[in-house]
């Protein structure tokens, strides 16, 4: 999936927090954004799957040449476009299998079969290293923070989106948990290799097991500097204000 | 399951380490015994239920309720002797006023309670929860909790008025209260995911119907309650 942001200006309330953003992702890159705290790297994510909480201002997002930024949300994630949540929301009553199985019904055309699905969720949940019970548990109720993040990358193995937008993905992971959760993102785009990725981040850490292609300096809502593995080094190595 | 059929409600129904369905069509005023470590399920349509259990007091006694209805409201009162626990989940989906209430008395130690609601109130009708629960003096390792959750889709009357009469020192009570309507983050998450906005509702009203129960072999009669009534 091709991503292309051109001279995006969004507000919040009465804060301007994109200004004059551009970014362009072609299919299978995997692009980092680094950036302090504030500067509107979780807002560009919300932005991108369609969050009616911020105020597209000026510019255009499009999707394969097409312009998205008046698509609800539920159509853009349709398209493909997935948002691996920071801190994702617990629902209780309604499991987890069930919930994955209702997001995937969304997603196609004809339903999703019973046994088909079972044996892919149970698959993946393996490769996780989940815990089965979680699966029958209310969707992410007293599930600790690793937990949480794990579910959101099963979704993506059920889902599979085309553009996935990671957003702090590497918090709330222990280091056991992140390299599981990294080899799985690495096997899905191996087998999915068209697949896009947006890695929104503050450390090297996970990029070190997710190599990207492109990363990009963030600062006061745009980017302000873009280079190779390299600049992430950088970063890490002198922090931002350098 | 085995299925109830009331028919004198003067007298008592005894619970003996089973799994019990009661379906309710009309008002109704029943009265049980609890001995061992029983289930009760309830399905209820357009009518009050008045529910009194009795905790036997000589054995380590537990009943599960998992009570779901439409336009129904309940008035439960338990009296929970030593070591009993009663785990009540309540989903009620309302477009007529539904006024509830609980009156459960802590009368022995290590006593255990749980009342677990979950209200939809659909158009301008009153949805109330009106939950006591008493632990009366000198009895320890008692725990109380009420957990109730209103949604509310139209501009309707919803209350929870949760309260917690302690008269001993020594306790774990909680109480949580939610009326609200789906809230934006959450919202926005399963829209994330694809769904639109009839398919988060149905996704919604489960979830406040069913709440924290633990479904055996009534899941699928229950879900297929709830779409016919959403």
């Amino acid at each position: 999936m091709n991503l292309e942001i051109n001279n995006l200006f969004v507000h919040a309330e009465d804060k301007k927090i994109l200004n004059d953003f551009n970014l362009v992702v072609k299919k299978s890159e995997i692009h980092a954004i680094m950036g302090p705290n504030g500067t509107g790297k979780s807002t560009l994510s919300k932005v991108i799957i369609g969050n009616d909480h911020y105020v597209i201002d000026k510019g255009d997002i499009k999707v394969d040449g097409k312009s998205i930024k008046d698509m609800p949300t539920y159509e853009r994630a349709r398209m493909g476009i997935f948002l691996c949540f920071q801190s994702p929301v617990s629902i209780d009553g309604i499991s987890n299998s069930e919930f994955i199985r209702t997001a995937m019904n969304a997603n196609t055309d004809k339903p999703v079969g019973l046994y088909s699905f079972i044996k892919d969720l149970e698959t993946n949940i393996d490769n996780l290293k989940m815990d089965k019970d979680m699966m029958h548990r209310s969707l992410n109720q007293g599930f600790s923070g690793g937990e949480r993040k794990k579910n959101e990358i099963l979704q993506i193995l059920m889902l599979k989106p085309k553009l996935i937008i990671f957003d702090e993905l590497d918090s709330g992971l222990d280091v056991d948990s992140l390299k599981i959760v990294c080899d799985n993102i690495n096997k899905y785009l191996k087998e999915n290799p068209d697949t896009s990725v947006i890695f929104i981040t503050h450390y090297t850490r996970i990029l070190n097991y997710v190599k990207p292609t492109h990363v990009h300096m963030m600062n006061n809502g745009t980017i302000v500097k873009s280079g190779d593995f390299n600049l992430a080094l950088e970063i890490e190595e002198k922090g931002y204000n350098e | 399951m085995n299925k109830l059929n009331i028919v004198d409600e003067s007298k008592n129904i005894i619970l003996n380490n089973d799994c019990y369905l009661l379906e309710v069509n009309k008002d109704m005023h029943v009265g049980f015994e609890v001995n061992g470590d029983n289930k009760l399920v309830i399905i209820g349509n357009d009518s009050h239920l008045n529910l009194y259990f009795l905790f036997n007091n000589e054995n380590v006694n537990t009943l599960v309720v998992n009570c779901i209805g439409k336009n129904i409201s309940i008035d439960v009162k338990g009296s929970l002797f030593t070591d009993s626990k009663l785990i009540f989940n309540y989903g009620v989906l309302a477009n007529k006023d539904s006024i509830n209430t609980y009156d459960i008395c802590h009368m022995g130690d290590n006593s255990i309670s749980e009342l677990n609601n979950g209200g939809i109130n659909l158009s301008n009708n009153k949805l109330y929860f009106n939950i006591d629960g008493r632990v009366y003096q000198s009895i320890t390792g008692v725990e109380c909790r009420q957990n109730s959750k209103i949604i509310n889709y139209g501009n309707g009357d919803s209350k929870i008025i949760p309260n917690l009469i302690i008269d001993t020192n020594e306790i774990l009570a909680s109480h949580s209260a939610y009326i609200g309507t789906i809230d934006k983050e959450t919202k926005f998450y399963l829209e994330s995911r694809g769904l639109t906005e009839e398919e988060i509702n149905n996704l919604f009203v489960k979830s406040i119907i069913l709440g924290k129960m633990e479904l055996g072999e009534e899941a699928s009669i229950f879900n297929e309650k709830i779409k016919e009534w959403w």
